[in-house]
């Protein structure tokens, strides 16, 4: 322990981590953000909030820098247990290392395809079901050909679980990836798309059941166009909208791979 | 050879999707980390205990009410409140007001009950339940906690809050009001990279815990003791403990649940897991005394465990 005030420098350790550390959360933010990565994680509605705090966490990260080597004048000197600074460094190089993706498909089984559609009420018995809130149903009641986008994926896959009588012979245009739900047959698959609302971890597969012929040739997450015919199809003992493919093209993933719901 | 490749494909698509959700958990919560250390080194640099206690109203029921609906004034998210909590207790706000604030304030404020409407396709009962068995466990345990606990808490002096025992400008930390502007921003800046790094490990802690909970949980497991008037409780309160969603976004998961849960464990879910979940659990344990944390837990289990029996009886569930 120094007690002298001479001209006596001293290398903060906890210092250095913690500037590498924080340049190093500014550095991924930065770079994720540039090659436009961030929709692989969040809601780009978030966007601008992550980007504010890469700005903020660049000058913590540099005055930490400055306080590395410094007179020694302090009493004591308490050390952090370097392992504390694992978690900071495991998540950065994973976060460099692992190459970036998409959810794949086999988290579809863990999740459960369409949950989240059958929502009414909580409780049928108690309280007559209020009603459905569905914004493009006269709009696609109109229409022979449905588009599917990005900006009305979550409505129209709604509309198709709970009102499949409502669009039977209409044509349907949509992309998504192939996963095969438990129970289908060999000419039956399902196209998904996952829907966040803040983050990846919330993510929720939303999809559509398909016929084909020669189904199998395609495996579970390989993504597809496809054009085809709306028909009623039988699936877990209840009646489902199913698409009769009549054209298809297999596509490259596209660069936002997700559907969000609000940022549109 | 075939089931080798099988399996070495399985596992390098549950290391790739374990990476998106750990990062996506990471991102979401880094704004408000990255907000909460400003805060708590602002506050800890720029005011004093006295503005604090000038502020602040005498009588407790007029502590806690305030505290618990603040959130309808700054819809917060609950990853970086602990830091936030932390500072205000230090700064001589009450134990039990920064904790009805902390508990409260990510449900009760608009942009979770808009969140959770539209998840729920407009059901206002759902709504109502949420915000109000929130409001209730949120003002009931801020006011056992008032009754059993006197004093602060909080753990010996962490990083950021050396005390005065050095000679060199260390001892300057904390509101002191000699100090120039300038140096006051410095400090500032670097109590809050300090404070990054200090809670900032439980968050990745929590976070990495909580992706690998979601790659090996399948919801069918889950499923299995949904309709169960008791168990189907409790499931849906470890999951929202292990899944560290945000506030606003747990809603639609909890829809997704419902034809298979009882409504109480999707409200239990609902309020529970933004009260209570992996990262904040252990953020807390590292902020305040263990006797604190567990008091802390136990309370708000059996209050959301009660308050979720309840809505079962009366819908039947």
């Amino acid at each position: 322990m120094e007690h002298h005030h001479h001209a006596k420098y001293h290398f903060d350790r906890d210092a250095f981590f913690r500037a590498i550390i924080l340049l190093g959360f500014a550095a991924l933010t930065i770079w994720l953000s540039n090659t436009n990565q961030l929709a692989l994680y969040i809601n780009p509605r978030f966007n601008d909030f992550v980007e504010l705090s890469s700005f903020l966490l660049f000058p913590l990260g540099v005055i930490q820098l400055l306080i590395v080597i410094r007179p020694t004048h302090e009493h004591e000197h308490r050390h952090t247990n370097r392992l504390s600074y694992l978690p900071f460094l495991a998540v950065l190089g994973l976060a460099f290392m692992v190459p970036g993706n998409m959810l794949s498909a086999n988290l579809v089984g863990n999740k459960g395809l369409n949950r989240a559609i059958n929502v009414a009420t909580p409780a049928p018995s108690s309280v007559s079901a209020p009603a459905i809130y569905r914004p493009l149903a006269a709009k696609l009641h109109q229409a022979q050909r449905i588009e599917v986008t990005d900006r009305d994926y979550t409505e129209i896959i709604s509309e198709l679980e709970l009102f499949p009588t409502d669009y039977l012979d209409k044509k349907i245009t949509l992309t998504g990836f192939v996963f095969r739900p438990p129970g289908i047959t060999s000419s039956q698959f399902s196209l998904v798309r996952y829907v966040i609302v803040c983050c990846a971890a919330d993510a929720r597969p939303y999809g559509v059941l398909c016929e084909l012929n020669n189904a199998a040739q395609y495996p579970d997450g390989t993504w597809l166009t496809i054009s085809g015919v709306i028909e009623n199809s039988r699936y877990d003992g209840k009646v489902v909208a199913a698409v009769n493919i009549k054209s298809l093209k297999q596509v490259e993933i596209p660069a936002a791979p997700y559907v969000f719901p609000f940022s549109q | 050879m075939e089931e080798l490749y099988l399996l070495m494909t399985g596992l390098s698509n549950s290391v790739i999707n374990g990476k998106i959700i750990l990062l996506s958990i990471i991102f979401e919560a880094l704004p408000f980390l990255v907000l909460s250390v400003f805060v708590s080194a602002t506050l800890n640099n720029f005011v004093t205990e006295r503005t604090i206690r000038n502020i602040l109203p005498r009588h407790k029921f007029f502590n806690i009410l305030p505290a618990a609906l603040l959130g309808l004034l700054l819809p917060v998210c609950d990853c970086g409140m602990v830091i936030i909590v932390r500072r205000l207790v230090q700064k001589g706000v009450p134990l039990y007001t920064a904790l009805a604030f902390m508990l409260a304030a990510p449900i009760v404020n608009p942009v979770a009950a808009a969140a959770t409407a539209f998840a729920f396709k407009g059901s206002s009962i759902i709504v109502g339940l949420r915000l109000g068995t929130a409001l209730v466990v949120a003002y009931t345990t801020a006011w056992l906690v008032s009754l059993v606990f006197k004093g602060s808490e909080l753990k010996a002096a962490g990083a950021s809050t050396v005390p005065a025992k050095c000679c060199g400008h260390e001892h300057l930390a904390g509101s002191n009001t000699t100090l120039s502007f300038s140096a006051k921003l410095a400090l500032t800046l670097r109590d809050a990279g300090t404070e990054f790094i200090e809670m900032g490990k439980y968050l990745l802690l929590g976070s990495i815990l909580s992706a690998l909970a979601q790659i090996l949980l399948d919801r069918e497991i889950l499923t299995v003791l949904g309709q169960h008037r008791f168990w189907s409780i409790g499931i849906m309160m470890l999951f929202g403990f292990c899944l560290s969603v945000c506030s606003s976004a747990d809603a639609f998961i909890a829809a997704s649940f419902i034809t298979s849960f009882s409504p109480g464990s999707l409200i239990a879910f609902m309020v529970f897991g933004p009260m209570l979940d992996l990262k904040n659990f252990l953020m807390l344990a590292h902020a305040f005394r263990e006797r604190l944390v567990v008091f802390l837990t136990v309370v708000l289990i059996i209050l959301c465990f009660g308050s979720a029996l309840v809505i079962n009886l009366f819908w039947g569930g």
